[in-house]
């Protein structure tokens, strides 16, 4: 498969301090990549460096499988930290300078872009008088601008009203969907970016800690069932002859059962006819966010 | 680069500031043209005096008109360069690829065009209040070209030191701290103190009479009020103006090509 972006043991250095040390980054093509991590722990320092803002300390970067400064890095584009824009400028001016400044042609792009992303109405209104929601848009829309095949989207739903984190999931999806386009997107609200994400970065204190796909993701954190017994041999030859379970672990007396399908009533009902006596069963919903923070380190 | 230098003057004449700049440019040159009919007049004693009488037309102030064009326009340039970092916008620019030493050099042709244009309306409305009050007149030969010298060699000047508010603008950029350095720190604090301070030391501990500041841009910033120049001072000043504008111009460039931006 081929990488939009690498990095290779890319550092960056404050003071004397390794704020990001080493990082070795694959983004896939076509990937909704999500970077995560603590407030402070470092996505904003990489994606800031990756996108030329920072200078890495030392270390590689990667676009295209090309070198750095390849012809494609205009094909690169970002909205980080928050949305910026002349403010005494409207939507569609602010559109047109991006627009002349990336030498595009075409003049009814920036209408075709603001109209997409709902903000065809507001196109003259000064960006002062903006919502955080609309500066979102207008920020993506701008973001648009000269097709990027690579867009890096830096906490693009803090601050959003529920609907307006709807619109922008479903904005995200489409972009990639539709349009191609690989999305990186540092965010804390795990909870979405499971919604949309194909691959996870993790970062703990300025190190990637992990890496892996939506697909793998799924199968470390899987919906279980939890059972206490008194005769731990019984109770597996039980429900794996008799049910067919055979993807469980063992701790102790408890076995953790991770089948799919594996339902508790029926495995309790199972063990009572071998004579097992079940101290304590439970179902267990496997739960991402949890995951995530146990991988960071601790909550936020 | 030339994408970048048109979004630049796009981005230029879409500021509000540069119109109201441009304004305030041109009623200073009005009312010093009527405040120097009215200032003559208390001068010969008679308030109402008809300075027409006395030879004056509109030639006399062209130059004149430029008295204002240096306060107004390097507010202006402050504002615009440390806008760029305020809003956040030099990010949405750099993170596209663009090389940062042409979006320093796009900023500074931006820049170095208002005094042009500002002196233009200034002198341009100096020249109208003129024929207004005492009619255009029938100039010589030598007083055209000797306005058009003393206008060129302003402009000369006033872009050396514009390129000097581009750099302080780009190393402090904070809109505030842009605007209070540009009018606080680099034309008072140069001009009235550290010229001094430098002739001082040169002479105490080195013996060496010198007058740095004949190489201070900042002290010639009035030169349009002069009709006559020697021409050994011609040439110190063009190679003194042409120094700045290359000297501040790579320190400015090569600082934001070596810091991170927020």
């Amino acid at each position: 498969m081929e990488n939009i972006l690498e990095t290779e043991e890319l550092t960056k250095n404050y003071s004397g301090k390794n704020v990001i040390n080493k990082i070795n980054l694959t983004v896939p093509k076509g990937a909704v990549y999500g970077l995560i991590g603590k407030n402070g722990s470092g996505k904003t320092t990489t994606i800031r460096m990756i996108s030329e803002l920072a200078s890495p300390t030392s270390g590689k970067i990667k676009f295209f499988e090309d070198s750095y400064r390849g012809k494609r890095r205009s094909k690169i584009s970002a909205v980080i930290e928050y949305p910026s824009f002349y403010p005494f400028m409207s939507a569609f001016e602010n559109m047109e300078s991006q627009r002349i400044l990336l030498g595009i042609k075409d003049k009814s792009v920036s209408n075709v872009l603001l109209n997409e992303l709902g903000l065809g109405d507001a196109g003259n209104k000064k960006v002062k008088n903006f919502s955080l929601g609309m500066k979102q848009r207008l920020a993506i829309a701008v973001a648009l601008l000269g097709e990027p095949d690579f867009l890096f989207l830096d906490e693009p739903i803090n601050g959003l009203d529920p609907s307006g984190i709807k619109e922008m999931r479903q904005l995200i999806l489409s972009l990639n969907q539709e349009k191609g386009v690989t999305i990186m997107i540092s965010s804390h609200i795990l909870g979405e970016l499971t919604k949309i994400a194909t691959y996870y970065g993790i970062i703990r204190e300025g190190e990637l800690i992990d890496q892996f796909s939506a697909e793998e993701l799924k199968t470390r954190v899987k919906s279980c069932v939890k059972i206490k017994v008194n005769d731990v041999s019984r109770a597996i030859n039980s429900i794996a002859e008799n049910l067919g379970l055979n993807d469980y672990r063992l701790d102790g007396n408890e076995i953790t059962v991770y089948d799919e399908g594996a339902e508790s009533g029926i495995i309790n009902s199972e063990l009572a006819k071998s004579d097992v006596i079940v101290e304590s069963i439970s179902s267990e919903v496997g739960d991402y966010e949890d995951y995530f923070i146990r991988l960071m380190g601790g909550g936020f | 680069m030339l994408n970048l230098i048109i979004s630049d003057f796009y981005k230029l004449f879409k500021r509000k500031s540069f119109y109201i700049c441009a304004l305030i440019a041109i009623a200073l040159s009005a009312i010093n043209v009527f405040t120097l009919s009215f200032q003559m007049g208390m001068q010969y004693g008679i308030p109402d005096l008809d300075l027409k009488l006395l030879g004056y037309n509109a030639f006399f102030v062209v130059s004149g008109g430029a008295a204002s064009v240096g306060l107004v326009s390097s507010i202006f340039s402050s504002l615009f360069i440390s806008g760029e970092f305020s809003a956040g916008v030099v990010r949405t620019v750099i993170l596209r690829g663009v090389n940062r030493f042409y979006f320093y050099f796009s900023k500074l042709i931006a820049v170095l065009s208002v005094p042009i244009i500002y002196t233009i309306l200034s002198c341009g409305t100096a020249f109208a209040a003129g024929c207004y009050l005492w009619g255009m007149g029938d100039p010589d030969k030598s007083t055209i070209i000797s306005i058009a010298k003393s206008l060129g060699m302003f402009l000369m000047i006033q872009i050396a030191i514009h390129s000097l508010y581009v750099m302080v603008s780009f190393l402090v950029r904070s809109t505030g701290a842009a605007v209070a350095s540009n009018l606080a720190i680099v034309l008072p604090v140069v001009s009235g103190m550290l010229i001094w301070l430098i002739d001082y030391i040169l002479l105490k501990w080195f013996n060496v009479q010198c007058n740095v500041g004949d190489y201070w841009v900042g002290n010639h910033t009035l030169i349009f009020q002069s009709m006559h120049f020697a021409k050994d001072f011609v040439i110190r000043m063009s190679i003194v103006s042409a120094s700045y504008l290359v000297l501040s111009s790579l320190i400015g460039s090569f600082t934001f090509w070596k810091r991170d931006i927020k």
